[in-house]
């Protein structure tokens, strides 16, 4: 006995010290219906692709519509455990809730199957885990026929979750990503701009725009543990030198234009800040950019008056004091030289995670049925199951092969 | 895999030969036919068109009838216009039944695009034509139940309108196209009104969950219409009985193999139809034969006694007993209908199951082999051959259990029994 019990610490001590991303993970990022939109997958995917918080790090998304924390628990041994992830996200609660008050029965039906599904990920040996409260469902769009107070209902629901998913996370010694209180609090407040029509749970209530699910990625990246440098650029102007940290290699100097060539990319956003398909409207109420997204320039010997930075095609002054303690590029010009790059791999990596839905709705959730129809080619459908997971993996490939070193001048100027 | 790949390339010989040279569009069905029952999810229920199925095996109209359903839940006749070369010609049929248009008209909380369901209709019909179908019927959408529908009665009084008018537009096509029209939504609507009279408003003609699949009483229905459209004549066979000369013949399908003392015994290859249940639940077609004209125009096993007017007729048949007027028994008494529980009830009933097994193959062989698996040739295109084997051993499955299913059809012996007694007498059963 006292044996198992030093074993069972060990074990959450090893867990516990294994809960951080490491070089060559490969994150599987699960759900429901809101992870099959592949949005927060993609951001997820192309944060750690582009932003490169580790090296060679792989994604795949396995939403599922209508999902349930039971319902994937059931599918798990034929679908998602079949892939070898050493990291995987959980996001479910939107439609256990039932879209009605919470129950004991119904709790504890989700407190079950989400600590069954952590003990399915570390039995197969996942090594670090994010459970993922559900998001909340949007206080305007949200509505039931004879409930006008449908989406407060659904939200208290939606937050006993989040409670239940944090013990979960606690006693299995998991991370926690809390996605509710980082929808909750952005929906508050940009609502409080943009006015209540403004949807950041989606025109259903439910399915978020570009927006929740940037909340929802900042969420789970948190939980994922990054730290959120991207990296620094420090330009000495009195000394007409600079230079830069991992990631950034500095090409040359020349009357203050800094010539880098960039492996590491900021976060880019995009779209009409006033849209709900814009990632650029939210931003401002969701520490984003301070604690995941810092593309840091630095400038000392600026004396004490102001500097005008030109990055692309954009130009912005700064006082001095505040460019030697730091710019965030990545915050202060939103269309910037990543930009283009930025959505160059962002389309790759939404082919891959466009493959990877009927991968598992299509072949890997048919597989079963279909091997049992004609029993005797057995042969031929693990050809295909074969060919079709490596299909997968070759898009993986493809997506991080997009990401291409930006070579990029910044020009840094004394304004007199 | 040899034998597979042989299958499979007689096939597409076939179809290419006949997508050249397109057939005349038939009326009726002919000897060895392959009929494809395609459809919604109320053909994916798999009872109308395993009725059809039955009664083509076990009636018999034609030799050698093979059936399969094409039932797709959620579908519409523009959406299978669209999967129709890889799900419906890749198995070959020479006739088709259609039927489309209750996902089509929306439930009556859109505006239904009428154009758009003719159009694809006349689509689904070329198609077919140009692959070089034989004979296809094109069936209007049923009705949804007036009580249970899922929107309630005063949806279902809007919906069934819209079905309505759909049902003008799959007549319209199939005369424009020349191809037999088989008229779904007037029956259903006419024996509904009807059953409803005798057994209550709640009693359920179009599905008793939701008012839009029906239960086996309404698939009945859908069943005779289109049965009536394939042209079958209803004539299952008939038994001729001469008490004075203690002799008896019998019709195609029908072997005498003795007759003494007012007893025939006959080996019959081809069935009445048969019916079970409680008839006054939707779950049984028995229900609603008195709203609908199954037994007098599709189910006629006909024993006539000669010279028996002007007295009465006992009639043994199985373990039921049933006395006649005479004359109705010479003109001919219709034992399938007279006696529901009867000699071929069991046997019926066997190869029930295996058309079930057949159908329910059908089912995955469509969704997953055929059009899931299709799906992913675009992804993995050098497993295209891998791909084709296994649809092809999916559909030499589904022809291995239709096979089974048609071999449980084996002829049946079965004892009838003729008393002619003297008129006036008790009545010991119902006398027709």
């Amino acid at each position: 006995m006292k044996r198992l019990i030093v074993l069972a610490v060990a074990a959450l001590v090893c867990l516990r010290a294994g809960a951080q991303l490491q070089n060559g993970d490969f994150v599987a990022v699960c759900g429901d219906s809101i992870t099959e939109q592949k949005q927060y997958s993609v951001f997820i995917e192309d944060y750690l692709l582009m932003c490169r918080p580790k090296a060679d790090l792989r994604v795949m998304q396995f939403g599922w519509g209508g999902e349930t924390s039971w319902g994937f628990l059931g599918k798990m041994p034929t679908q998602a455990l079949k892939f070898d992830m050493t990291v995987a996200t959980t996001c479910y609660g939107m439609n256990d809730g039932g879209y009605s008050p919470m129950t004991p029965d119904k709790a504890k039906h989700y407190k079950d199957s989400m600590t069954a599904v952590v003990k399915a990920f570390k039995k197969k040996g996942v090594r670090f885990i994010v459970v993922g409260s559900p998001g909340v469902v949007d206080s305007k769009t949200f509505v039931r026929r004879d409930m006008p107070d449908a989406a407060a209902m659904y939200n208290k629901t939606l937050a006993e979750e989040r409670d239940i998913a944090k013990a979960i996370a606690e006693q299995e010694g998991c991370a926690f990503a809390d996605v509710y209180d980082v929808m909750m609090e952005a929906m508050v407040k940009a609502k409080e701009k943009y006015g209540a029509s403004y949807q950041v749970a989606g025109g259903d209530g439910i399915h978020p725009g570009a927006n929740g699910h940037l909340c929802m990625a900042y969420a789970f990246l948190k939980g994922l543990g990054v730290d959120g440098n991207i990296g620094t650029i420090t330009v000495d102007l009195a000394a007409n030198k600079a230079e830069g940290s991992d990631g950034q290699k500095v090409l040359g100097m020349k009357d203050g234009a800094v010539e880098v060539e960039s492996s590491r990319y900021p976060f880019c956003f995009t779209g009409d800040p006033k849209s709900p398909n814009a990632t650029t409207g939210i931003i401002e109420f969701l520490p984003f950019n301070q604690d995941l997204n810092r593309y840091t320039l630095v400038v000392k010997g600026a004396g004490t008056g102001k500097v005008k930075v030109t990055w692309g095609d954009a130009s912005k002054e700064f006082a001095a004091a505040d460019a030697e303690k730091g710019i965030n590029l990545a915050a202060e010009f939103l269309e910037n030289p990543f930009s283009g790059p930025f959505a160059a791999v962002d389309k790759v990596v939404r082919e891959q995670q466009n493959y990877e839905t009927p991968l598992i709705k299509t072949l890997m959730a048919g597989m079963g049925d279909m091997r049992r129809m004609v029993p005797g080619e057995q042969e031929a459908f693990g050809r295909i199951e074969a060919a079709a997971i490596k299909r997968g993996r070759e898009l993986q490939d493809a997506s991080a092969a997009a990401v291409k070193p930006v070579t990029h001048t910044i020009k840094v100027e004394a304004v007199k | 895999m040899r034998r597979i790949s042989l299958f499979f390339t007689i096939l597409v010989i076939s179809q290419a030969a006949r997508a050249a040279n397109p057939p005349q569009q038939d009326h009726k069905l002919k000897e060895g036919d392959f009929v494809a029952v395609c459809g919604d999810s109320i053909t994916e229920q798999k009872l109308y068109c395993r009725f059809i199925e039955e009664y083509l095996l076990m009636c018999r109209p034609k030799p050698n009838l093979r059936t399969m359903q094409l039932g797709w839940n959620g579908e519409t006749s523009w959406g299978f216009l669209s999967k129709m070369p890889n799900e419906a010609m890749r198995f070959n049929p020479s006739v088709v039944t259609i039927c489309f248009g209750m996902n089509d008209g929306g439930y009556a909380q859109v505006v239904p695009n009428y154009d758009r369901y003719r159009h694809s209709l006349r689509g689904i019909v070329q198609d077919f034509k140009k692959d070089g179908v034989r004979f296809i019927v094109l069936g209007s959408p049923g009705a949804v139940d007036s009580q249970t529908f899922w929107g309630g009665p005063e949806v279902a009084a809007k919906y069934n309108p819209i079905l309505a008018n759909e049902r003008d537009i799959a007549r319209e096509v199939a005369a424009e196209e020349g191809v037999t029209f088989a008229e779904v939504h007037d029956l259903m609507m006419n024996v509904m009104r009807r059953a409803k009279a005798k057994y209550g408003k709640a009693y359920a003609l179009a599905g008793t969950e939701d008012g839009v699949h029906p239960d086996e009483n309404g698939h009945l229905v859908m069943a005779y219409a289109f049965l009536k459209a394939l042209g079958c004549d209803g004539d299952i066979g008939t038994i001729t009985y001469e008490p004075g000369a203690n002799r008896a013949q019998a019709s195609d399908g029908h072997r005498i193999l003795s007759c003494a003392n007012g007893t025939i015994e006959v080996e019959s290859s081809r069935y009445p139809y048969c019916f079970y249940g409680d008839p006054s639940s939707p779950r049984s077609p028995k229900g609603i034969l008195e709203f609908l004209p199954f037994n007098q125009e599709l189910n006629r096993f006909n024993l006539v006694v000669k010279g028996a007017t002007g007295q009465k007729v006992k009639v043994t048949w199985g373990d039921v007993s049933k006395e006649f007027a005479g004359a109705d028994a010479e003109r001919g008494i219709n034992l399938a209908a007279e006696f529901m529980d009867n000699p071929f009830s069991a046997q019926f009933q066997k190869v029930e199951e295996a058309v079930k097994a057949q159908q329910n193959f059908e089912t995955p062989l469509v969704k997953r082999l055929m059009h899931e698996l299709a799906e992913f040739e675009a992804f993995l295109p050098e497993e295209k051959g891998a791909m084709e084997a296994l649809k092809t051993a999916g559909m030499k499955k589904a022809h291995e259990l239709f096979d089974k299913a048609a071999g449980e059809v084996t002829p049946v012996r079965h004892r009838i029994t003729v008393e002619v007694l003297p008129a006036g007498g008790p009545t010991a059963a119902v006398v027709k």
